[in-house]
């Protein structure tokens, strides 16, 4: 019994180590892919197509929604909480929070997962032992795109997700309160702070890394075997959605600690 | 010694989990030179080729490519060294992904990414007539037939002029007429001194090709030599697999 | 399968380029209410304590806003040094014997400074210019002699209000201060007169008589009472000038009488010159009851007033409950409206 611990400690230590070396690997390669960009620019911009403006329609659905919903239960509350403040709690969990992390969400079941599906499928199909047979390093030709233009996209569709959510809350409010749409908006814009900006740009950027980061590594980790795809797809949006919340708590934590 | 001997695979082991599938293999494959691997289905041809490619690191022992250690490589040591060499998959192992003009134009711009659209265009049109292929250049990997792929795999491994060309079953999926057709390109590539490692189930192939033959069984070198004393053995251990080829 | 992928450039293209737009957009709107793009003129002021004051909280005039506190520091004094700014807009009206204010709020801290301006004509002031609160002395005597814009035209109890930690601070200089002029006047009394305190006493047997008359104006009083206080502090004043080039009024009641036997030798020397202080002294005696119980009264209503005030600081409710009319004893609330 002790051997069997011994031995899954210590494979766990290599396989940590492993996974650090391997996103170190990425990491570099990010920094190096502006020196080098032709012969991965198409793949970044099929990347951002894909990951960005395919799942456009269902984040601003979701969006508007959510802000919706949110402007139809704050109007249920007593009245002293409704006005500035309110203006100013939409803000807050729409552009810090439920934009980022919501977009975040869609992204790893959309993007992250087939991500590591088709990164695992070239495994299997030999495509990575190709590219290493030409010369180019398989991590550098696709995680890197991959991690640009999933975190790009996320920085991109955490901005439409604030605007659907703010205007889907408004559209919402002017109809249950019959307030100018006018007033609504400049209440809601003197309640704007850049901090809410750079937060909300700061998270969907992390999250993004975290999920292609994520899911290029599963990708990758498949060694041969068709039936290990699906398996490293579902651990890949597991660790990834773990990791988006863990983050989450850490910007905020910080957020708080900078503030103060 | 080293000008005259590229590649060197010293005592390699790989397992698969529990199975020995390349047990603390040695050999050389001598420049200019033909070598044909042979052996049953798992014997590990795959395997011995991809190493000596680079492709696969082993767990034990070492490969060294001119004298260097490929596992201590630098990745621009490795990238001048995957651009001396060409690789023939199995399965083609085509960029599904990528067009066939891009999976011909991928090893040109790895090895000089200035080369401008035209340049490549005219040599992928060049690549594609020397095996008389009539193919868009702007279809898809699955569009076409697996030895249509396997054609075109060949040509992504030979655009780059390689010295030295790997051909891991190059004649599986191929019909008749493909397969006299890319016997010849290799028999070409041969009589210009491209040293040419092949793992092989055919006869034909071994043949016309080979100078020296190497016989693998489950992960261990059971002969070597040149082609005709390998293929005249009357050894029993080696009886079967030679019955084997086809 | 088909792929249309001849126009994917055009589309992340278009995808990015609205993205950016409208974090643009946001930003400028958010800015613009915001006023980042306005140029501010940056002032400074003094405040004897940083409570109540915030970091961002707007400056107002007349309640609309026209700045913003940038930063508040406690300097090597103990006192608060506040910076805040003041839209370029507005700047026109921020002319010289301008006041800041912290108003104090219903519901704990208020949520602006008020901005008075000054009622000089002239030039505004210019960029970095000391601009004194109301908690210093330099600032309540701008509000007291009239010299800012000061609202008006709420009802009695808001105006009240809106002057509360002003005339409570007043009040509790005034009492402190009626206090040791009570005392020191007793002591002045018993010792009999010389030069230096027959002249006190003269000021106050004037001071005396305005005091009966204005026991209703609590306002008056403490402005006059606060600029006696002003007088008997000032190390340069009159008083403690002729009485000791050293020292304070303080020094003369706590010195274990040291200067007080100077004086008295004084006096005994001057007693025989002076024919006149006799019969000041008797004069002096026939008043002082009469200036005692004056005082004694002053205090007495001073002191209700206090508690009316802070009742009312206090309740914040009792401000709907209280009309003009049931406050009758609240002597401000009469100041007030006579004033105004």
């Amino acid at each position: 019994m002790v051997e069997t611990l011994g031995r899954h400690i210590r494979q766990s230590l290599g396989q940590l180590s492993y996974a650090a070396g391997f996103q170190l690997f990425l990491f570099k390669e990010t920094f190096n892919f502006l020196g080098k960009r032709r012969i991965g620019l198409r793949v970044l911009i099929m990347q951002i197509l894909f990951t960005g403006v395919g799942a456009l329609s269902i984040i601003s659905l979701l969006s508007l929604g959510i802000g919706a919903v949110i402007i139809i239960q704050g109007a249920q509350l007593p009245d002293f909480l409704l006005g500035e403040q309110l203006y100013r709690i939409l803000i807050i969990v729409i552009t810090r929070e439920l934009g980022p992390l919501l977009t975040a969400f869609v992204i790893i079941a959309r993007s992250g997962s087939a991500i590591t599906t088709e990164l695992g499928n070239m495994v299997v199909s030999h495509e990575m032992e190709a590219y290493m047979s030409v010369g180019i390093h398989p991590v550098s030709q696709l995680g890197v795109p991959r991690l640009i233009g999933v975190s790009l996209s996320m920085v991109l569709l955490t901005a439409y997700s604030n605007v659907f959510g703010l205007l889907g809350s408004l559209t919402v409010s002017s109809i249950l309160t019959r307030v100018r749409l006018a007033d609504h908006l400049s209440a809601l814009f003197a309640n704007f702070y850049l901090v809410d900006i750079i937060a909300s740009i700061t998270k969907s950027f992390v999250f993004g890394i975290i999920i292609a980061a994520t899911s290029v590594y599963y990708g990758f980790s498949v060694s041969g075997a068709i039936t290990e795809v699906p398996v490293k797809t579902i651990r890949s949006i597991g660790v990834s959605i773990v990791l988006c919340v863990i983050a989450d708590g850490i910007i905020i934590w910080f957020t708080i600690l900078v503030a103060a | 010694m080293i000008e005259d001997v590229p590649i060197v695979l010293d005592h390699v082991t790989i397992r698969f989990e529990d199975r020995v599938a390349l047990d603390s293999l040695s050999l050389e494959f001598q420049r200019g030179k033909s070598t044909a691997v042979i052996g049953s289905s798992g014997s590990g041809k795959s395997l011995v080729l991809k190493c000596a490619a680079g492709l696969i690191l082993p767990e034990e022992g070492n490969v060294f490519f001119e004298g260097g250690s490929i596992a201590s490589m630098g990745e621009g040591e490795f990238q001048q060294m995957q651009a001396r060499t060409g690789f023939h998959f199995q399965d083609a192992a085509l960029w599904a992904n990528k067009s066939l003009g891009e999976n011909l134009s991928l090893p040109l711009l790895a090895a000089d990414p200035d080369l401008s659209d035209d340049v490549l265009r005219s040599k992928i049109a060049e690549s594609f007539a020397s095996v008389k292929l009539d193919l868009d250049p702007s279809l898809r990997p699955a569009a076409i037939s697996m030895g249509q792929q396997k054609m075109v795999s060949f040509l992504r491994a030979t655009i780059t002029r390689p010295e030295i060309l790997f051909l891991d079953d190059s004649l599986s999926f191929m019909d008749h007429v493909s397969s006299r057709q890319l016997i010849a390109r290799i028999e070409e590539y041969k009589e210009a001194g491209v040293t040419i490692i092949v793992a092989t189930h055919n006869r034909e192939v071994t043949g016309r090709l080979a100078d020296r033959v190497i016989v693998l069984s489950d992960g261990r070198m059971v002969a070597s030599g040149p082609y005709q004393e390998v293929m005249s053995s009357q050894d029993p251990v080696l009886l079967p697999v030679l019955q084997d080829l086809v | 399968m088909k792929f249309k992928f001849r126009h994917a450039n055009k589309i992340v293209g278009i995808f990015t380029l609205v993205a950016m737009l409208l974090l643009v957009i946001i930003t400028a709107f958010a800015g613009v209410s915001k006023k980042w793009f306005t140029k501010k003129i940056y002032f400074t002021s003094l405040f004897t304590s940083a409570e109540g004051l915030k970091v961002g909280m707007g400056v107002n005039l007349r309640g609309f806003q026209v700045g913003r506190v940038k930063n508040i520091s406690l300097n090597a004094d103990n006192q608060v040094d506040l910076d805040f700014y003041i839209y370029v807009t507005y700047h026109d009206r921020i002319l010289p014997d301008s006041v800041l204010v912290l108003p104090s709020g219903l519901l704990g801290a208020a949520a602006a400074l008020e901005i008075y301006p000054g009622l000089v004509e002239g030039l505004p002031l210019p960029y970095g210019t000391y601009i004194p609160s109301t908690q210093t002395v330099e600032g309540k005597m701008l509000v007291k002699t009239r010299r800012v814009d000061r609202p008006t035209g709420g009802d009695a109890i808001t105006d009240i209000l809106a002057e509360l930690p002003e005339i409570l601070d007043n009040l509790d200089e005034t009492i402190v201060s009626i206090g040791n002029l009570s005392s020191s006047l007793k002591t002045g009394i018993e010792g009999e007169g010389n030069d230096a305190f027959s002249s006190t006493v003269r000021n106050l047997e004037d001071f005396s008589a305005g005091l009966d008359l204005s026991i209703r104006d609590v306002n008056d009083i403490t402005a006059s009472l606060a600029n006696l206080a002003v007088e008997l502090e000032d190390p340069t004043g009159l008083v403690p000038t002729l009485l000791d080039p050293t020292g304070s009024l303080d020094t003369l009641l706590n010195d274990d009488n040291v200067l007080w036997d100077h004086i008295l030798s004084i006096i005994v020397q001057l007693e025989g010159a002076a024919a006149g202080v006799n019969s000041l002294s008797t004069s002096l005696a026939g008043i002082s009851p009469q200036l005692a119980l004056t005082l004694d009264e002053t205090i007495r209503s001073l002191t209700q007033a206090q508690k009316v005030m802070e009742g009312l600081q206090n309740n914040p409710i009792l401000k709907r409950g209280i009309s003009e009319e049931t406050v009758p004893e609240n002597p401000g609330a009469d100041t007030r409206e006579d004033e105004f």
